[in-house]
């Protein structure tokens, strides 16, 4: 096999390798900015960020695993933003706990503000936070605490609307 | 007077849609201090050469982390001839009371004015929306910086005083070499929710 086919075959794999909702639910990964950014080029799909420091989101992230997994037409991905130290030690067993029906994922260790601008451009950094996209494109953005009892049906009426 | 305050208040929604951008003028705020007096920002630039304004949280662990950053960057600021910048501190959390926010300030020794900002409206006027997240105000009532006080919220690994650098620009009669910058940060808990 000649050397550009082989980096082709890498980058194709590296590819699907970033394509959210693949591996085993119930297990968490690393999800460095670049693969976010491939993920916010697939249809529909709903990113949530959260972290241990965000009280908030420790209320809500039980209930809101259920609601994302239940989700028609969208991709769940939930990313964990806390430290590196705070994930070995607590956030991956705790979330692991919740079961989550899909794979979640935490934010390798590095700078917020790459991170937070690979997500969303027009994100201060303030969480909780959610973005729904499409193709690349933003179709929804949320911060703070979400309806849980709306916002199923708000993703999937975006996402089925004809693009 | 009426007709002043109805001006006063369509500015405050027009602004309050957006927040301010780099280079606007920031409107006279006015708000009620942890110690009794009111503290208004037109009057806190005539005796100074800038204002910080610095939103903060009891209860946020991102902004809590940063407590003995708080106060050595007002120490830093109020020292030394001609660098006499304010800073104030603002609490626009719903969440949190007057005692819960006057005991957070005690037991921490803040060495600066902590202000409550009722019903988030400040925070509205400025399109605040996290903590900790700073604003910095030349003399002339300009937005000069606005984001975070440095890129480690640890503090163990930080590369850039993104605020204090802002500040020592202005001061040295340069332009602010980074207006803005971003970080992560707990929600600012308004009475309504934070949805766009």
């Amino acid at each position: 096999m000649s050397l550009p086919a082989i980096v082709a075959g890498l980058f194709l794999a590296s590819v699907l390798n970033g394509a959210p909702g693949s591996g085993k639910p119930n297990a968490t990964q690393p999800l460095p900015a670049a693969r976010v950014a491939a993920m916010k080029k697939q249809p529909c799909t709903f990113f949530h960020v959260w972290a241990t420091w965000c009280s908030i989101c420790l209320q809500e992230l039980p209930d809101l695993l259920k609601v994302m997994a239940a989700m028609k037409g969208a991709t769940p991905v939930v990313i964990d933003v806390s430290s590196p130290f705070v994930q070995a030690n607590f956030s991956k067993k705790w979330i692991q706990t919740l079961k989550p029906a899909f794979v979640t994922y935490v934010k390798p260790a590095g700078k917020d503000e790459p991170y937070l601008n690979a997500i969303d451009q027009e994100w201060s950094g303030a969480l909780p936070f959610s973005v729904l996209y499409h193709k690349g494109k933003r179709l929804m953005v949320w911060q703070g605490s979400l309806d849980l009892g709306t916002i199923a049906r708000e993703v999937e009426e975006q996402c089925k609307l004809p693009r | 007077m009426l007709g002043n305050l109805v001006a006063l208040l369509s500015i405050f929604y027009v602004v309050s849609a957006a927040g301010l951008g780099i280079g606007d003028k920031v409107p006279d705020l006015k708000l009620p201090g942890l110690d009794g007096k009111s503290y208004a920002l037109k009057d806190t630039l005539t005796g100074s050469r800038g204002a910080v304004l610095l939103f903060i949280s009891t209860q946020c662990p991102y902004s809590n982390a940063y407590n003995d950053r708080y106060n050595v960057l007002a120490k830093e600021l109020g020292v030394g001839p001609g660098k006499s910048v304010a800073l104030l501190a603002i609490n626009s959390n719903e969440t949190e009371s007057l005692d819960e926010i006057r005991t957070h300030a005690r037991e921490k020794g803040f060495v600066f004015p902590v202000l409550k900002d009722a019903g988030s409206k400040v925070a509205d006027l400025l399109g605040a929306e996290r903590t900790p997240e700073a604003y910095f105000v030349g003399a002339d009532g300009a937005l000069l910086y606005h984001g975070r006080i440095d890129d480690d919220t640890d503090g163990k690994d930080v590369t850039s005083r993104d605020l204090k650098r802002a500040v020592d620009e202005y001061l040295s009669g340069k332009k602010v070499s980074v207006p803005q910058t971003k970080a992560f940060g707990c929600t600012i808990k308004r009475t309504s929710k934070g949805k766009k």
